[in-house]
């Protein structure tokens, strides 16, 4: 009886702390949103998925739906044709490799970028740090398309790239197709990743830290591998993680960039391709859920890799004080020209793609200007005697433009939603640092990240035929569940991080004075991250607006985004239409980010961690 | 050894001057507190000096070395000065354990690895941290984070030891107790200390010579019993001491060259200068009086008790006479009911005539009622 | 300016929710089967009324149509059009295969309505997974105008494809494929170009997969062996193979995927760039419809019913290649036993088997063909039967049994061991 009341008495304590109460609830949501995709992964790579499967595995008693080991032990142990190696472990190795690299270009590229615009008395950086973020809002493929466009050459009878026919240069084919142009393509797209991580970490780092070190007389390199880094040690650990996790399983990019002839050496065939192709294939779609989860693990490993070195020993501390007094470091006579060299790199990588883009939208045929054509944009002729009043012209088609403004909505709502759970997310981790359950749900709240976009979008397929869901089938409140959930991980990343710079003095003065924890949050915590929060909310959105994969299997004909219909263009052949709507889509999300950013002071240039 | 010498240093953020033309010469193994309120300028001149801050324009010399020159275009980095910063949030670096905080300034001079073993555990000796050598700065109490870096700061030796508002963030006894500290480290390293505070009180027990500056100009640059009595100006006899200086406006006329009539209070007092009075910019005056040199109980002029504030050592009387509030100080522990009729006088040689317009001092010395 | 930029942020939410159309809704049908059977019953006039009663009687349905050929997109507007009360009532949902078969799964897994009418690829899983489950059902059109293979009546093929190996011709000169062989590299440098073969990789692509599969069949066996004879002058002896191949099958994969110089990712893309490979062109293997993409001659023969005899003989097609030419598969057509509208479905077949359904959705262009035997291929392409004839033909029974060995095989070429 007495232990009774006790318990009663501590749930009712338990729960009168808010940060508890989320917590609990995050908990139960994320374990029904993100472990049941995972445990339904999970159980696919144990079970025969399908008859094409059974004949595969050809074994007595081996039918549809019945439990099996095969998929493991064929996948990582065949001989037979080298199955496991060429298959599996060859192309892992080789993806891990790209990764790694595709992480050593971004964080160098992105932390090297960061630091001069926190730390230097850099000319132009609002240009550069504006610009610098372009690669990551365009689709990951495009820069790889850019890559082929610019180097490819007639020496490797692929036709002539740009910079052959500006310079007659021609480089060696392992430049143009293979494991390092992917690793470079992947590392640029992301290098904005690990500039917006890096460079939040360095903003808010008290400058006083790396004076203290010159005043001891560290010399500069001393102090950037002692102190700066060290201290910027967990931005850049997320930074690899995240291009780690997706340099890894991105599809399009190795899939793209793989076009040489297998005795050149430069073939390079990507744990993701054969995933997909795995997947694909109806008899070794279990095969395809083993990759999957290896690729997870991985993922995992560097993730807990990340806890381990933002432990609570070494964390931050929180001083209140001066600390504003951030000397920038002098140039001197490089100012100007590493100002110089870093626009030109910058604007090299962000602005060609997009003017690729819109010329391959103005050219009826590709490199020819003589076949210059608005017609792509402006046509109201009828696309491939179209039904709903589709035109060859992308601005004249209803269609499009319908498609448009659903996915802008819903890019609009995901992000509202995800932001909106990961400032949560980032409360309740924030206030219960350290306790078992909020890392729990910080972690699980990450791992949408980490599961291959057709997989999660299976598993929420399979959801809405279940009864009692069937109302979700092809809803928009299935893509608004999926988008959210998916797109979590950046805004709980951001919460968590602005929510850990606000020390609790700050809200308990608040609960001090009786204000209701509605208002904390609203009035209080909000403002004073505002702009960090709301580019939480921009992240989602812009991974939203150009995502394909994750919806193709769950949108209806009354719910096509606008990458479907991109998509329907460019397998029509249309591909200066398909260019003209992947330009537009770019075009849009600047704008709505230059807009919310002159609304709030926030941009995604200052996401993530700060 | 080391005498820090500043000509001319001009410091401007945009249109803004943080530092204005300031002038000081830093004597080896002094004790200078830069004092001033905040936004003064106190703390950039610190770190010009240190070299963190670059300044618009003058030249620094610490010892034989021009640290600074804007004209030759001098700029000595800060790990060149031989100098030790202490900072107001001590910048422990929240990777490194208490001895890898202290160790690293050492390593970077290259000392042998028993040598720093043995200095290190010197200072946490010194400073008795030893228990807490093996943990991070996250887990340590701010006065023992205050340690940490004062242990790291002196670990190098340095010949010259900067400190920005190291005791602001803690509590009244530490603060206390690590004020007594710092000054016995300063008789026991020989080392030049400058030290910036905005806490008038810190500055006057810990200094050998204390600048105050306001708006980026320098008020005073004296000892600090010199700034006490002697001040310069309304502004720095205003700032320093405790009860503050009683300003008595009123008019005055010059005598002769050290005497002058003056009327405060709706009485004329004949004021005797210990020096040749300057020249006051108009009638206008300010008689200034330190609460203790106020005696109570006899004299020419009656208040009436605001009220009476014992606190053991000496009581602080506060009266009113017309609309001018007047605060005395009394040794020893006395009440006076409010209200009541006090009769007081100024004695002493203490008195400074300010004038009124520039705020500058004419004069010290005694006065008596006509 | 922060007013006006937050007026235009509502302002496109608000338009972005007005545009947006609202979800349709779904009711129960009868008996899909019976209504096939029926339907196959009905003169052309009776399933007209059928389907009308239908779509009268459910007036809150679409019929959807779910296909990854726009082909169907074409022939549906022109099918709104000549029957008027399915006007405004069809949805044309584009679908591409390996992203459509799990939705398909699904659907049957939960015995759920998915579309009134799906057009699909890839006969192993067709069979595997939809027939063999019973969850889609095949409506075969009557009628003097309809002369349908038995062998393709059920299931229902619609279109048939084929994929070949194009070059232009006008810039390899004397150098022309003859022989399938040619693209093994056996013959060194001798023959310039030819072995510059382009190919989407069958990881990314399962046609082509299947395509490399079905070289190793016995059909193409005899084809190769044939060939081989015809090109080396001798008979083929596996005992003079460096390696052991299972058959000649797999020697002449195991030689075409090391000769492979290039492997393109887009079919229409590179057939689009045939000529832009100004001295050593190459050979792609692409699906002959894909030359309506080629505008290299567009401008030029727009007017005359030239176009494609000048395209074909630019891209260097060929149909006298000893060997094969390529490779002919399926598109079938099909109504899923959960259908909301079967007759409305039947009608649409009954309509897209015939002549005029045929030319709305893929007529006059090279490389599509009826499964309705009545039609015929267009000007210059043969009919489908000779291209059975030359091409290696897509056979469900065979992918399956040599599915799992020639899928790890070819895994090992692609990875260069």
């Amino acid at each position: 009886m007495r232990n009774k009341k006790t318990l009663g008495n501590s749930l009712r304590a338990y729960f009168s702390k808010p940060a508890n109460v989320i917590t609990v609830i995050f908990l139960i949501v994320l374990l029904l949103t993100v472990v049941l995709p995972l445990s339904t992964l999970l159980i696919g790579s144990f079970k025969v998925n399908g008859n094409q499967e059974a004949i595969w595995i050809d074994q007595d008693g081996v039918e549809d739906g019945s439990w099996t080991f095969h998929h493991w032990i064929e996948l990582l142990t065949s001989k037979e044709y080298n199955y496991a190696s060429t298959k599996f472990w060859a192309p892992l190795g080789g993806s891990a490799l790209m990764a790694a690299l595709a992480c050593v270009v971004a964080v160098l590229f992105g932390g090297v970028v960061a630091w001069f615009i926190t730390r230097s008395d850099l000319p132009a950086k609002k240009f550069i740090s504006t610009v610098f973020v372009f690669p990551y809002i365009m689709p990951s493929w495009s820069m790889a398309m850019f890559w082929e466009n610019f180097f490819k050459n007639t020496e490797i009878n692929a036709g002539m790239g740009i910079l052959q026919s500006v310079t007659g240069i021609c480089v060696p084919e392992s430049m143009v197709y293979g494991l390092v142009p992917c690793a470079m393509s992947l590392g640029l797209h992301y290098a904005p990743f690990a500039y917006i991580l890096i460079g939040g970490i360095l903003r808010n780092m008290d400058a006083n830290l790396e004076e203290a070190a010159t005043v001891l007389k560290a010399s500069r390199f001393k102090i950037l591998y002692k102190v700066t880094l060290p201290i910027v040690l967990p931005a850049l650990v997320s930074t690899v993680l995240l291009v780690f996790s997706s340099s890894i399983s991105s599809f399009t990019v190795p899939f793209f960039l793989n076009k040489s002839s297998i005795n050149s050496g430069n073939n390079f065939v990507s744990i993701s391709v054969q995933m997909r192709n795995l997947i694909n294939t109806g008899f070794t779609k279990g095969q395809g859920y083993v990759v999957a989860i290896v690729l997870m693990m991985f993922s995992i490993g560097i993730l807990t890799l990340n806890n381990w070195f933002t432990g609570k020993r070494k964390s931050f501390t929180t001083v209140t004080g001066k600390s504003g007094q951030v000397s920038l470091v002098k140039l001197g006579k490089a100012r100007k020209v590493i100002a110089v060299i870093l626009v030109i790199i910058v604007a090299f990588f962000a602005i060609m793609p997009l003017a690729s883009f819109a010329m391959e939208s103005l050219l009826e045929v590709p490199g020819d200007w003589s076949s210059f054509t608005l017609r792509y944009w402006l046509s109201r002729e009828v696309f491939e005697g179209s039904n709903k009043g589709d035109t060859i012209g992308i601005l004249m088609s209803p269609t499009m433009w319908k498609a448009m403004g659903r996915s802008l909505l819903l890019s609009v709502l995901v992000s509202l939603v995800a932001g909106s759970f990961g400032i949560l997310i980032g409360y309740a981790v924030a206030r219960k640092r350290g306790s078992k359950a909020a890392t729990l749900v910080s972690d699980l709240a990450f791992l949408p990240y980490l599961i291959p976009s057709m997989s999660f979008g299976a598993v929420y397929l399979a959801l809405s035929y279940t009864k009692g869901f069937t109302w979700l089938d092809g809803s928009f409140i299935l893509l608004l569940l999926v988008g959210s959930i998916k797109f979590m991980p950046f805004a709980s990343r951001t919460g968590t991080s602005a929510m850990l710079q606000l020390s609790g003095e700050i809200e308990e003065a608040a609960i001090v004075i009786g204000v209701p924890w509605w208002k904390r949050m609203t009035r209080v915590l909000f403002p004073i991250q505002k702009s960090s929060f709301i580019s939480g909310y921009l992240l989602p959105f812009i991974s939203c607006m150009r995502e394909m994969s994750l919806f193709v299997l769950l949108a209806a004909s009354y719910t096509t985004l606008v990458t479907t219909v991109l998509q329907e263009y460019s397998r029509t052949g249309l591909n200066q239409a398909s260019n003209a709507i992947n330009l537009l889509i770019i075009i849009f999300v600047l704008v709505i980010q230059f807009a919310v950013n002159k609304l709030t002071g926030a941009s995604i240039d200052k996401g993530v961690g700060g | 050894m080391p005498k820090i010498i500043l000509e001319h240093v001009t410091k401007r953020f945009d249109k803004f001057v943080a530092v204005d033309d300031l002038n000081m010469v830093i004597e080896d193994r002094e004790f200078i507190t830069l004092l001033g309120p905040s936004g003064c300028g106190k703390t950039t001149t610190l770190r010009q000096i240190a070299g963190l801050e670059t300044p618009t324009e003058g030249r620094i010399t610490i010892g034989d070395t021009v640290v600074f020159d804007s004209e030759k275009n001098i700029n000595i980095s800060p790990a060149k000065r031989d100098i030790g910063f202490l900072f107001q949030n001590y910048a422990l670096w929240p990777h490194m354990t208490v001895y890898q905080n202290i160790s690293f300034g050492l390593e970077n001079l290259k000392w042998p690895k028993d040598r720093i073993r043995q200095r290190v555990s010197e200072m946490l000796a010194m400073l008795k941290i030893e228990q807490f050598e093996k943990r991070y700065p996250s887990e340590l109490s701010g006065g023992q984070q205050q340690r940490v870096a004062i242990a790291r700061t002196l670990a190098p030796e340095p010949k010259v030891l900067f400190m920005d508002e190291p005791l602001s963030n803690l509590d009244a006894k530490l603060r206390l107790e690590m004020r007594t500290e710092l000054k016995r480290l300063h008789a026991e390293t020989d080392s030049t200390f400058v030290y910036v505070t905005h806490d008038q009180l810190e500055a006057m027990t810990l200094a050998t010579r204390i600048c105050l500056m306001k708006d980026g100009v320098l008020q005073q640059y004296d000892p600090p019993l010199e700034v006490y009595n002697n001040p310069a100006n309304l502004f720095v006899a205003d700032f320093v001491g405790n009860p503050t200086m009683n300003f008595l406006p009123g008019t005055a006329r010059v005598l002769d060259e050290t005497h002058a009539e003056v009327t405060v209070l709706g009485r004329s007092f004949l004021f005797e200068s210990d020096a040749p009075l300057g020249k006051p910019e108009g009638e206008d005056v300010v008689l200034g009086v330190r609460p203790e040199f106020i005696r109570l109980g006899s004299g020419g002029m009656e208040g009436k008790v605001y009220a009476a504030l014992p606190a053991g050592m000496e009581t602080t009387v506060q009266m009113t006479m017309g609309d001018q509030l007047v605060t005395s100080v009394e040794f020893g522990s006395v009440d006076y009911k409010a209200n009541s009729p006090m009769r007081f006088e100024f004695h002493g040689q203490g008195l400074i005539l300010f004038d009124k317009k520039s705020g500058k001092k004419l004069g010290r010395g005694s006065a008596t009622q006509r | 300016m922060k007013r006006i930029l937050s007026l235009m942020l509502a302002l496109t939410m608000v338009l972005s929710i007005l545009v947006i159309g609202t979800g349709t809704a779904k009711a129960e049908g009868s008996t899909v089967a019976e209504a096939i059977k029926a339907a196959e019953g009905m003169t052309a006039a009776e399933l007209e009324a059928a389907a009308q009663k239908e779509l009268a009687d459910n007036p809150t349905l679409t019929f959807n149509a779910d296909s990854l050929t726009s082909g169907v997109k074409k022939a549906l507007a022109k099918f709104e059009e000549k029957y008027p009360f399915a006007a405004g009532r069809v949805a044309y949902n584009s679908k591409k295969g390996s992203e459509y078969q799990p939705k398909l799964v699904a659907a049957q897994k939960a015995g759920k309505y998915i579309a009134d009418f799906v057009m699909i690829q890839d006969a192993s899983f067709l069979k595997n997974a939809m027939l063999d489950t019973g969850f889609l059902l095949s409506y075969v059109p009557q009628g003097d105008e309809y002369n349908i293979a038995e062998s393709d009546q059920n299931p229902l093929v619609g279109v048939t494809f084929n994929k070949i190996f194009m070059y232009d011709n006008t810039k390899v000169g004397a150098d022309q494929l003859k022989n399938v062989w040619q693209m093994t590299g056996v013959d060194g440098v001798a023959l310039k170009g030819l072995h510059n073969v382009s190919y989407q990789s069958p990881l990314g692509e399962d046609i082509n997969m299947n395509f490399l599969i079905m070289l190793t069949s016995d059909p193409a066996c005899e084809k190769l062996t044939a060939a081989y004879k015809s090109y080396f002058g001798k008979d083929y002896n596996p005992a003079e193979d460096e390696v052991s191949y299972n058959n000649i099958g797999y020697k002449f994969v195991a030689e075409f995927i090391k000769n492979v110089g290039y492997w393109h990712s887009s079919d229409s893309k590179e057939v689009k760039a045939i000529n832009n490979y100004a001295d050593d062109g190459r050979i792609i293997f692409a699906g002959l419809c894909k030359l309506k993409d080629y505008e290299y001659y567009k401008e030029d023969y727009k007017d005359t019913d030239q176009y494609y005899k000048k395209t074909v003989t630019a891209a260097g097609w060929n149909n006298d290649v000893e060997g094969f030419d390529g490779f002919v598969y399926n598109m079938w057509m099909l109504i899923p036993e959960t259908a909301q509208l079967p007759y409305t479905s039947c009608l649409f077949i009954h309509y897209l088997l015939s002549e005029e359904g045929f030319n709305a959705g893929w007529g006059g262009i090279l490389g599509y063909y009826s499964s309705n035997q009545n039609i015929a291929s267009v000007e210059g392409d043969p009919a489908l039967a000779v291209w059975k004839e030359q091409c290696i033909v897509e056979d469900v029974d065979y992918l399956d049994t040599a599915y799992r060995s020639a899928v790890k095989f070819i895994n090992m070429q692609m990875a260069g061991k």
